[in-house]
């Protein structure tokens, strides 16, 4: 199993923990990525994030499917919110189900590497020294 | 032939937040696509510069031949995660 899901919704962890669970999977990894209250010297109150759905959603896939194969992983769901996220909102969330704990980790922290580098999806910071693109 | 922009990140502000249409002469390339908003909107050329190209939601290249009906988005380093 290997899915994405661009939301609108708050990410809600144990749900997705549930459906990659299987009785032959001694490992689960979970993230959760949320919106910090500062980066590099800025104070951050909220962070917008938008998309190019359509292709986010291909190109999200291609990154989990890729990276999953390679590890051998059983299942994997990654889920990115979009829209205007407060200080401590999850933007991202990631389940890996694996056979042992150490493939779960390492397959999930390059699912993160990877799709942070491709996917089409941008944030814009809010916060009391102004807005910022990043 | 005509041709539906679609701009994303800090391009969405600089250019236009919703889809533009441009007529191209056929066999025109992204990067004449590029050049020709750039000049429209000089306050974009930076960003443009150093924006990816993708052809109907896949990766491109600047030299890619566009036809008529093609979308062209220009993404600007990602940021999400």
């Amino acid at each position: 199993m290997r899915i994405v899901r661009i939301t609108r919704e708050p990410i809600v962890l144990e749900p997705l923990i549930r459906e990659v669970s299987r009785p032959d999977c001694g490992a689960v990894a979970s993230f959760l990525g949320l919106v910090r209250d500062h980066a590099e010297n800025r104070r951050t109150a909220s962070i917008e994030y938008t998309a190019y759905e359509e292709m986010a959603e291909k190109e999200l896939l291609k990154v989990v499917r890729t990276v999953a194969d390679r590890f051998g992983a059983a299942a994997a769901i990654v889920v990115h919110r979009l829209g205007h996220l407060v200080v401590g909102e999850a933007s991202l969330g990631v389940v890996v189900a694996s056979g042992h704990r150490r493939e779960a980790v390492h397959c999930m922290l390059e699912i993160i590497d990877e799709m942070k580098k491709t996917v089409p999806i941008w944030k814009k910071e809010f916060g009391p020294d102004g807005t910022t693109w990043v | 032939m005509r041709i539906e922009v679609r701009f994303f990140g800090r391009l969405s502000e600089l250019v236009a937040p919703e889809p533009v249409h441009f007529d191209v002469e056929a066999g025109a390339t992204a990067t004449a696509l590029r050049v020709l908003i750039a000049a429209g909107s000089p306050r974009a050329a930076d960003a443009l510069r150093t924006a990816m190209v993708a052809v109907n939601a896949e990766y491109s290249s600047d030299g890619t031949v566009l036809k008529d009906g093609d979308v062209v988005a220009f993404l600007p380093p990602v940021s999400g995660g």
